[in-house]
């Protein structure tokens, strides 16, 4: 892609340690109009944040792979961009997973096995929050 | 007549994603399953001329993965043996491409990779031309590699 030529679709940075998963929920986002990068750690996932830190959301697992978690990575990436950036988190969903994450406006949470059309829902809600936050 | 399709995957994502595509593009999905004990009957429907098959399955309560297609795949080539089946997999090695080519497959797509050849590649392969990738990936690091990059 020519770098110059800003890419109008909003920018969805994935982190999902499960291929399988990983591959389909850029498949879907792309059809419906995201731009996608795919990471499967915190790792890859700060190392594209600090070539391209123009993301608008984050996505990302729970429960990643060696003990890493979805908020932590969050976290981490914000303090690297310096911004609150909108985050989903997707969780099998237990409190203790869910309490370190009620009260941030701007984080959401999404149940699994994920609703395609919630999900999509909640993206969308988000993007639209961004521009009157 | 529309064409219609059959999208049998274990993931709801992955047919969410492709009945949104194949609507898009005037591509009926006539229906999709993620229970492989369902695949063969759905395909006998005489309004689907084409499935979409996934290779590895997860079981209901995620306890194992299983490569359902190779069973599936021969299954459905016997139910409708006029009837094409497009196999669409992360699992990409050249031994799984080539197992799915003599199983009788009519073409192979790889997930994340191929995802905009979807729509053209239903339309070749009910035109009677095959779909195969022309340099199949050695393990998993080409895919990696390649997903670093925006979609």
């Amino acid at each position: 892609m020519d770098m110059n030529v800003r890419d109008p679709r909003p920018r969805v940075l994935l982190i999902e340690d499960d291929q399988a998963v990983r591959a389909a929920t850029r498949m879907l986002l792309t059809i419906q109009g995201y731009a996608v990068i795919a990471t499967a750690c915190l790792g890859e996932a700060l190392a594209w944040i600090g070539k391209r830190p123009d993301v608008d959301l984050i996505l990302a697992d729970y429960h990643l792979a060696n003990g890493e978690t979805g908020p932590q990575a969050i976290g981490a990436l914000r303090r690297l961009l310096g911004r609150p950036v909108r985050a989903v988190i997707m969780t099998g969903d237990t409190s203790d997973e869910l309490r370190g994450v009620i009260g941030d406006p701007h984080l959401r949470t999404v149940r699994k096995p994920v609703d395609a059309d919630e999900l999509l829902g909640i993206l969308a809600g988000l993007l639209v929050q961004r521009d009157y936050a | 007549m529309p064409i219609g399709v059959l999208i049998a995957d274990d993931h709801a994502l992955v047919r969410t994603g492709l009945r949104l595509l194949f609507q898009a593009a005037g591509i009926t999905v006539v229906a999709e399953t993620g229970l492989p004990c369902e695949v063969v009957d759905l395909a006998l429907d005489p309004r689907v001329q084409l499935v979409v098959l996934d290779i590895l399955w997860i079981s209901r309560d995620e306890s194992e993965v299983r490569e359902a297609g190779f069973e599936l795949l021969p299954a459905i080539r016997q139910a409708r043996p006029e009837m094409p089946v497009v196999m669409y997999s992360i699992e990409s090695s050249a031994a799984c491409i080539e197992r799915c080519r003599q199983l009788g497959a009519s073409g192979f797509l790889v997930k994340g990779l191929d995802d905009a050849l979807l729509v053209p590649a239903v339309h070749a392969v009910l035109r009677g031309e095959p779909v195969w990738p022309d340099a199949p990936a050695q393990g998993g690091n080409q895919l990696a590699a390649s997903e670093l990059a925006w979609t």
